[in-house]
């Protein structure tokens, strides 16, 4: 039995006449300890995917189970870094993650927890800036708090919700080694949805793509057998990275063609009316 | 601003200015640097932009930007309101009323400065009602030999205002008597010219032949006529000599001015020279003293029959001692005093509403189902006129306290609000007694009553409309129902909070004038019933006067209001100088 299982989720949205089917049939299985990267394009279901494994949303058919048990509410142990950040504006950046940090762990000492918010506050490399309020921080560096915010919690499954994608270039590159860092510190089981395959073969053990909706599902897997810790600096030398990535990239070409194509049939045949002239009357 | 939603220990707020720390150097400049962020961001809270360009302009930021920001901000502005002034000083003398002409903006100045004259006097008198010895005396002097220069003052006075009747009379004599002559000589032409034409007709009448009668009667009609219009010309003679009679000539309105100011010191110098001789507190406690031991001492050798007597005057004058101990001048309303009690009437019954409104809202965005309770009556209630309201509370509150006067509630009340307002600075010296009384507390359940819905609307759409992913969050961590509500709901909804309850405040002002006004509760609207009551010359001077006074608090407390809302907005402008 595997850590987390996702099998046969449906889920929609809207009423029942007119009803927007976003995932259909998914079905996946993660281990303890795993890294798996979801990619996939916008609006297919990625953050409805998260919400589903957090437990914020209940599928319609099917079931998510973890630890063997269905997840009915969400929780402390699955910890969300969701996608808008979703910190709280009201609250400076120590604040924010104090507030999880004390819900999580009632039994710390007021020091304990200081220090606690201080170590992950540094882990993003925010020192500084803990007494600064989310609307006078940058989109990357809201990211990060959000992250230190949900790896204070030290939650038992992590799912991150492109965590990395308001960053630029280099603290996007930075913030990666950190994440693996971390996650090879304290290996714990990782659910990160990305849209950048190079980002995803780079941390990932497992990659799944999502196809684009409606009724998106997971396509096959793509299993990651580099070596850590990886480089990044020589991994574009590394002709098992590229042959991976184009496996992957060259998939989603083809599965987005497709679904394309599907749009374009089933799209409405227009009269062929030519507009009268007016100005020549 | 942290510690709204977090305990005191943990904001540092003093590190947390952002460019300052990174020049840790603390060079003189950067000091100076810091202090224009705190006065920008001062200004900001505070919502005063129009002083933004200034202190930029002080710090030599972008000149010519800041000129033209302060001329559109403050010298735009003020322009605008000396015109006002100015069109009003023109026209109000033209508007005229069954109460005179409408004030000017200058007679409406003196209205406010009888008004402060006459509230600064009655608190001089009160101070020399309870002072004592040398301090007392030295008033009485003072005040004796202002009495004697006021007397001077007086006769001047009254001879000026004789010489200027007389120099006026004359003049308009001599103005007059050529119009009188005038119309004298036109009425006595007019009445031998009409007498001439009614011969004439009735000459026309034998030479005319018999079968055009008709023409008899147009000759008549033509003088009728006639006479009207020169009765036009009398009539509009008659009138510019009447205006010539009614003209006040600007010298003897100065001297009258002057006569009455001077009377009015007069008899305050006077009336203040007893309050702190005869009729001051020492002077009546030494004589009941005085007595008290007369009689103690007569007690000691008397026969039993005058003992009792003694002994019984002796008693009473003990008690009339306690009371005289404890006697204040009995100093009538003034508006200083009414301003305070007005304020806090609005404050009570703000906080009344407050108090309902939150609860309520908070249940309403919490809950749909009660919202939908809820709303027909607010629908209903909230276009309910205050003086409804006034009118029921007023019944309700009176069958509450059937007898104020020995209500101890509220001596409970009056107690508590003394005790606070005594303490108070500024206030503490202005106001004795507030005097609540079921008046008082029927103005403050309509200020509230009024004012509720405003809160209670808006902190039911702000608990409502909590954004999800917070709510996610909460869900997330588990929060305990308390928690999401202490932690999440509430400071996410507390700017709208605060934007109702400044709407609200600005109604139960509004509301708190015509309230005191019916209730005559003192207070601001009480003193503009009893201005228009009293019908003196300046009445409606001092009415307006009122529009400034109420305008201007009005405009004060709103101003409150909106630094405690911009202190609570977290995405607001507040942080970002
Ligand atoms: N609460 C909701 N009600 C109705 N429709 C929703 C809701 N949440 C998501 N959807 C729809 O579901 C689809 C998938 O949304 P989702 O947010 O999961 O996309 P995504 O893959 O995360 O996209 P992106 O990469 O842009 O974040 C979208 O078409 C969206 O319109
Ligand atoms: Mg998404």
């Amino acid at each position: 039995m595997s850590f987390l299982e996702l099998s046969h989720v449906d889920k929609g949205f809207g009423p029942a006449a007119d009803r927007y089917e976003v995932l259909d049939d998914v079905n996946l299985s993660i281990d303890r300890n795993e890294f798996v990267a979801v990619i996939g394009f916008s609006g297919s279901g990625k953050s409805t995917l998260v919400s589903l494994l957090a437990g914020l949303l209940q599928p319609d058919a099917g079931e998510v189970r973890m630890n063997g048990e269905v997840v009915t509410e969400p929780g402390p142990e699955r910890g969300v870094v969701f996608q808008n950040y979703s910190l709280l504006p009201w609250l400076t950046v120590a604040s924010n993650v104090e507030l999880a940090v004390k819900q999580v762990f009632p039994e710390m000492s007021r020091t304990e927890r200081r220090e606690h918010v201080q170590h992950f506050v540094d882990l993003v490399s925010l020192s500084g800036a803990e007494h600064k309020r989310p609307h006078e921080l940058s989109g990357g560096m809201r990211q990060r708090v959000s992250l230190a915010r949900t790896l204070s919690m030290r939650p038992d499954l992590l799912l991150l919700d492109e965590p990395l994608s308001a960053l630029d270039a280099l603290t996007r590159a930075t913030l990666q080694d950190e994440l693996v860092r971390l996650w090879l510190e304290d290996r714990r089981t990782v659910v990160m949805i990305t849209n950048d395959v190079d980002e995803a073969v780079l941390l990932a053990d497992r990659i799944v793509p999502l196809t684009p909706g409606p009724n998106a599902t997971l396509g096959p897997d793509f299993v990651v057998d580099l070596e850590r810790p990886r480089d990044r600096t020589t991994l574009n030398y590394d002709p098992a990275f590229v042959r991976l990535r184009n496996r992957i990239t060259n998939y989603l070409v083809d599965v987005n063609a497709e679904s394309r194509q599907l749009r374009v049939d089933r799209a409405v045949q227009l009269p062929d009316v030519v507009p009268a002239d007016l100005t020549t009357v | 601003m942290s510690t709204l939603h977090e305990p005191r220990d943990e904001s540092h707020d003093e590190t947390s200015s952002g460019p300052a720390t990174a020049a840790e150097a603390s060079s003189e400049e950067s000091i100076a640097l810091r202090f224009k962020h705190a006065l920008l961001k001062a200004i900001d809270v505070t919502a005063l932009g129009f002083l933004e360009p200034v202190v930029r302009l002080c710090y030599g930021e972008e000149p010519r930007v800041q000129l033209r920001n302060i001329a559109r901000l403050i010298v735009l502005p003020t322009v605008a309101f000396v015109l006002f002034l100015g069109v009003w000083a023109v026209t109000a003398p033209n508007l005229r009323t069954k109460y005179g002409a409408l004030p000017t903006p200058s007679q409406v100045w003196d209205g406010w400065c009888a008004i402060m004259t006459f509230h600064e006097r009655e608190m001089e008198k009160s101070e020399a009602y309870l002072a004592e010895g040398p301090e007392r005396e030295a008033i009485v002097a003072e005040a004796t030999a202002r009495l004697q220069l006021l007397e001077r003052a007086s006769k001047v006075a009254n001879e000026r205002v004789a010489t200027a009747r007389e120099r006026e009379q004359a003049d308009k004599e001599a103005r007059l008597t050529p119009l009188r002559a005038e119309l004298e000589a036109f009425e006595s032409q007019l009445e031998a010219e009409t007498e001439e034409r009614f011969a004439a007709v009735e000459a026309m009448s034998t030479t005319h032949p018999a079968d055009d009668r008709a023409v008899l009667v147009r000759e008549l009609a033509k003088v009728a006529e006639w006479t009207e219009s020169q009765e036009e010309i009398v009539a509009r003679m008659k009138a510019s000599m009447k205006e010539i009679e009614d003209e006040k000539s600007p010298a003897l309105v100065a001297a009258l001015h002057l006569q009455t100011s001077v009377a009015e010191e007069k008899q305050f110098t006077e009336k203040l020279i007893q309050v702190a001789g005869a009729k001051s507190r020492e002077v009546k406690l030494n004589a009941l003293v005085a007595s008290i031991r007369e009689d103690q001492a007569a007690h000691a050798s008397a026969d039993p029959d005058s003992a009792y007597e003694l002994a019984h005057s002796i008693a009473k004058d003990r008690a009339r001692l306690e009371d005289v101990v404890e006697s204040t001048y009995p100093r009538p309303w003034t508006l200083p005093m009414q301003i305070v009690r007005s304020i806090l009437t609005v404050f009570s019954g703000f906080l009344i509403g407050v108090a309902i409104a939150i609860p309520l809202g908070i249940l309403c965005g919490l809950s749909s189902t009660f919202m939908a309770m809820v709303t027909p009556f607010i629908a209903l209630f909230k276009p309910v006129s205050p003086i409804v309201w006034l009118l029921i509370f007023w019944i309700v509150v009176g069958g509450v306290f059937p007898d104020p006067a020995s209500s101890q509630t509220l001596q409970v009340l009056n107690y508590l609000a003394n005790s606070v307002l005594s303490v108070t600075p500024y206030v503490g010296s202005i106001v004795d007694d507030i005097d609540i009384n079921p008046a008082f507390i029927a103005s403050a359940l309509t200020v509230a009553t009024c004012s509720l819905w405003a809160t209670m609307v808006n902190t039911a759409l702000g608990v409502a409309s909590v954004d999800q992913d917070h709510v996610n969050v909460a869900r997330v961590l588990k929060l305990s129902p308390y928690d999401r509500l202490v932690k999440i709901v509430l400071p996410s909804a507390l700017p709208l909070v605060f934007a109702g309850m400044r709407i609200s405040l600005g109604i139960g002002w509004m509301v708190l004038i015509a309230a005191e006004l019916l209730a005559s509760s003192e207070g601001l609207g009480k003193f503009t019933n009893d201005m228009f009551q009293n019908g003196n010359t300046d009445s409606f001077a001092k009415i307006m006067v009122m529009v400034f006074v109420v305008g201007v608090i009005g405009l004060v407390l709103d101003r409150i209001m909106i630094v405690f809302q911009r202190l609570v907005s977290f995405e607001g402008s507040v942080a970002t100088v």
